[in-house]
C-alpha cells in the first residue's frame, strides 16, 4: 500500500476526444457524399459536377452545364426527397438512442411508447372510416388530413401511456415499458379491425402506409417536418450526460445532480414531436431507429456525447440509401422503405453481431 | 456536518425509521451498523435525500437538507450505492469521468481529466481504464465506483496531498462499500476513506464486519427494529451485551496485547478464550 501514499504522475487522456471529432467529422463527410450522389440518381441521372453546377446556379452564379430538365428534376422531385430522407432518418437515429438510453434497454425504440402504433390507428381509420366528419377534415387539410391525424394519433397515445406509467405522481421506466406494450397491443388490435373492414383500394393505401414511404416528399413537406425534426436533432444532444447519468439507475443519476423527471419529460417530448411528424409524413418506417444506436455503440462506445449525434448522422446516412435503393430498384415502381431497411440493415446487423461476439 | 434529528419514516404501517438521531462531524468516518432490516440502508437513502422522511430534520453544514438542489448537493455529496448495475457499454474512464459530471458542462477540463486519473489510481484500476465496465469483476467494478464517488467530491487542489480540504466540507455516503471485496481491497477501501477524513471529509459508511467497524470508525452508529441502539467511540458501542441485543448473538471482545483496537469473536456460549489457545490451534492447522 505504500505505492499508493506517494503523488502518482498524472497522464490525460485526451483519447475519447479525438476519436469524438474524427468519428463526427467523418460521418458528416459521409452524409454529404451520400446526399450529393443520392439526388443524382433515377431515371435521369445527374452526375456530381453537374449537381454542383446546378446549386451554383441556384445561389446565384450562373452556370450552363446543365440542362433545364436535370434543374428541374433535381430541384423539384429529388432534392425535397433526400431531404426528407435525411430529416427523417436524423430523427428516427437519434430518437432512437435517447429511447434506448431512457429505457436503459438497447431493444427500446421509438414506436416502444406507442408513438407508430397510435399515429397507424388515427392514420388507418381515417382511410377506411369514409365518415362525415373525416371527409370534412380532409377538404380543409387537403392532402395532409391524413398526417394531422396522424400526428395527433401519436401525440395522444404517447400521452396516455405517460399516464397510465405515473405511479405516485412519478413516471416508472419498466410500468411505462408494460403500458406502451399494452397500447400498442391495443391500437395494434383496432388497427387490425380497420384493415378487416377495409375494401381492396384502401388495403393497397393502408399496407403502403404501414411500411412507409418517402414518396410523397414535397419542399411543403419537408417546410412542415424542418422545423419539428431539427427541434430533437437540435435539442437532444445535449441530453447525453444526463443520459450517461442514467444508465447508472435513476436513484444515482439522482446523486450526480440530475433531474430524472425532467429528463424523461424531455425525451418523450422530443420523441413524439420528431417521431410524430416523421411517421404522419412518411409512415411508420421501422428498423433505424431500432438499429443505428446499435451500431454506432458497437463502434464507438455507450457515451451518450457521442452516441447521438453520431445515431443522428448515421440514420440519415442509412434512410438516404435506402430510399434510393426503394425508387431504383424496381423502377419505375417503388418499394416501401421499410421493406428496404429491414432486408439490407438486418443482414448487415447480424453480423456486425456475430463478428462482435468472436472478438 | 451532517444532522439528523428525530428522523420517523414509515411505509404504511411498518416503521423503518423511529426517532433516529446522529451527527457526523467532518474528519470523522461514521460506521452505521446493525443486524439486516434494522433500517441502516433507509437511514443512508434519508440522509441522501433519495426519500423524505415523515418528521425529524436533516441538516448538511447547518443548512437543511431540503434547502439544497439536487445539482448543489451532487457538488460535496457522493454515494457509493449497493446497486451497481451499468446498462450498455461505457468503459470504465467513461464511468469515472461521469463523477465529474456535476462540475462541468459540455466538455471536461484537463483538471477534470487529471482528477479522474488520480482517482482512478488511488483505487488501483488504473489499469483497467479501457475496459467494459460490465465485463470487470464484482470486486474492480466497486473499485470503480469509488473512483466515480471520489472523483465527484475532490477538487483538483485536492490532488495535492498535503493539503487539507476542510474549507468545503463534502460528504461520502457509502452504502456497504466492501461487499465482494477481497481482503486486500476490503482494508484499501476503508483505508482510502479514512485518509479522505483526515483530510476533512466527513464519511458515513454502512459496514457489516463489526470488527472492520472498530478498526476503522471514529463513532460506530448500532441499530436495531429502526432505532438506535448506541452511537458514539466504537468500543463503547459495540460491546458484548449491545452485540447480543441487536444481532442476537454471543460474542468475546478481545483485546490483545500489543493491538491497536480489540476484536470480537462470535461464540453460542460465552467463553473465555485462554491466552495462547489460539495460537496452539493455528499450530494445528498448519
Amino acid at each position: 500500500m505504500v505505492d499508493q501514499l506517494t503523488l502518482p504522475k498524472l497522464s490525460i487522456v485526451r483519447y475519447s476526444y479525438t476519436k469524438a471529432t474524427v468519428a463526427l467529422v467523418a460521418l458528416s463527410l459521409m452524409l454529404v457524399g451520400v446526399v450529393a450522389w443520392a439526388v443524382g440518381v433515377g431515371a435521369v441521372k445527374i452526375s456530381l459536377a453537374e449537381v454542383w453546377a446546378i446549386f451554383l446556379n441556384e445561389i446565384g452564379f450562373s452556370n450552363t452545364r446543365f440542362n433545364e430538365q436535370q434543374a428541374v428534376i433535381l430541384m423539384v422531385i429529388r432534392l425535397p426527397r433526400v431531404l426528407m430522407g435525411v430529416l427523417v432518418g436524423a430523427v428516427l437515429g437519434i430518437t432512437g438512442a435517447s429511447m434506448q438510453g431512457l429505457f436503459r434497454n438497447p431493444l427500446a425504440d421509438p414506436g416502444l411508447i406507442g408513438i407508430s402504433s397510435g399515429a397507424s390507428l388515427f392514420a388507418v381509420s381515417m382511410i377506411v372510416l369514409e365518415i362525415n366528419f373525416i371527409k370534412e377534415l380532409n377538404g380543409l387539410a387537403g392532402l395532409y388530413g391524413l398526417s394531422f391525424a396522424s400526428f395527433f394519433g401519436a401525440c395522444l397515445t404517447t400521452i396516455l401511456v405517460y399516464q397510465l406509467a405515473k405511479v405516485g405522481g412519478k413516471a416508472v421506466v419498466t410500468t411505462m415499458l408494460l403500458a406502451g406494450i399494452a397500447v400498442n397491443a391495443l391500437s395494434g388490435a383496432v388497427t387490425g379491425l380497420m384493415t378487416y373492414l377495409a375494401n381492396d383500394a384502401q388495403l393497397r393505401s393502408i399496407q403502403f402506409w404501414g411500411l412507409g414511404s418517402l414518396g410523397g416528399a414535397s419542399w411543403d413537406a419537408v417546410k412542415v417536418a424542418a422545423p419539428l425534426c431539427l427541434i430533437p436533432i437540435v435539442l437532444v444532444p445535449r441530453l447525453g450526460k444526463a443520459l450517461n447519468a442514467f444508465a447508472l439507475g435513476e436513484s444515482q443519476a439522482e446523486h450526480l445532480g440530475i433531474n430524472p423527471v425532467r429528463l424523461k419529460n424531455q425525451i418523450i417530448v422530443l420523441t413524439t414531436l420528431g417521431v410524430g411528424v416523421s411517421v404522419a409524413l412518411c409512415g411508420a418506417i421501422g428498423f433505424v431507429g431500432l438499429i443505428i444506436p446499435h451500431i454506432i455503440r458497437l463502434f464507438l462506445g455507450a457515451d451518450h456525447r457521442l452516441l447521438l449525434p453520431a445515431s443522428a448522422l448515421l440514420g440519415a446516412i442509412i434512410l438516404t440509401l435506402a430510399d434510393l435503393v426503394a425508387r431504383t430498384l424496381v423502377a419505375p415502381a417503388e418499394l416501401p422503405i421499410g421493406i428496404v431497411t429491414a432486408l439490407v440493415g438486418t443482414p448487415v446487423f447480424i453480423w456486425i453481431l456475430i463478428k462482435n461476439r468472436r472478438m | 456536518m451532517i444532522e439528523a434529528s428525530h428522523i420517523q419514516y414509515t411505509i404504511g404501517r411498518k416503521t423503518l425509521l423511529d426517532d433516529v438521531s446522529m451527527k457526523a462531524h467532518s474528519g470523522e468516518l461514521v460506521a452505521i451498523v446493525g443486524a439486516n432490516g434494522a433500517g441502516k440502508s433507509t437511514l443512508l437513502k434519508v440522509l441522501s435525500k433519495e426519500i423524505n422522511p415523515q418528521a425529524g430534520t436533516i441538516s448538511f453544514n447547518d443548512t437543511p437538507l431540503k434547502h439544497y438542489s439536487r445539482e448543489q448537493l451532487a457538488r460535496f455529496r457522493a454515494v457509493l450505492a449497493q446497486q451497481n448495475a451499468l446498462a450498455f457499454n461505457f468503459n470504465v474512464l467513461d464511468l469515472v469521468m461521469m463523477g465529474r459530471y456535476p462540475h462541468f458542462n459540455g466538455r471536461p477540463s484537463d483538471h477534470d481529466r487529471e482528477i479522474v486519473q488520480y482517482c482512478l489510481q488511488k483505487t488501483g484500476v488504473s489499469h483497467l481504464t479501457d475496459r467494459i465496465f460490465m465485463t470487470l469483476s464484482g470486486g474492480e467494478q466497486q473499485r470503480v465506483h469509488l473512483a466515480k464517488v471520489m472523483a465527484q467530491l475532490l477538487d483538483y487542489e485536492d490532488l495535492n496531498e498535503s493539503t487539507t480540504c476542510t474549507e468545503r466540507p463534502k460528504y461520502l455516503l457509502l452504502d456497504e462499500p466492501i461487499t465482494g471485496l477481497d481482503l486486500y481491497y476490503q482494508h484499501n477501501l476503508l483505508d482510502i476513506a479514512k485518509t479522505l477524513t483526515e483530510r476533512g471529509f466527513c464519511v458515513v459508511a454502512i459496514l457489516h464486519d463489526l470488527n472492520l467497524a472498530l478498526q476503522y470508525a471514529h463513532r460506530v452508529l448500532l441499530m436495531k427494529e429502526g432505532r438506535v441502539l448506541g452511537f458514539g467511540k466504537p468500543t463503547d458501542v459495540l460491546t458484548p451485551g449491545n452485540v447480543l441485543h441487536a444481532f442476537n448473538i454471543s460474542v468475546n471482545l478481545i483485546h490483545q496485547a500489543g493491538m491497536e483496537c480489540p476484536f470480537i469473536v462470535p461464540c453460542k456460549e460465552p467463553v473465555n478464550l485462554k491466552p495462547g489457545l489460539l495460537s496452539r490451534q493455528s499450530q494445528f492447522i498448519s
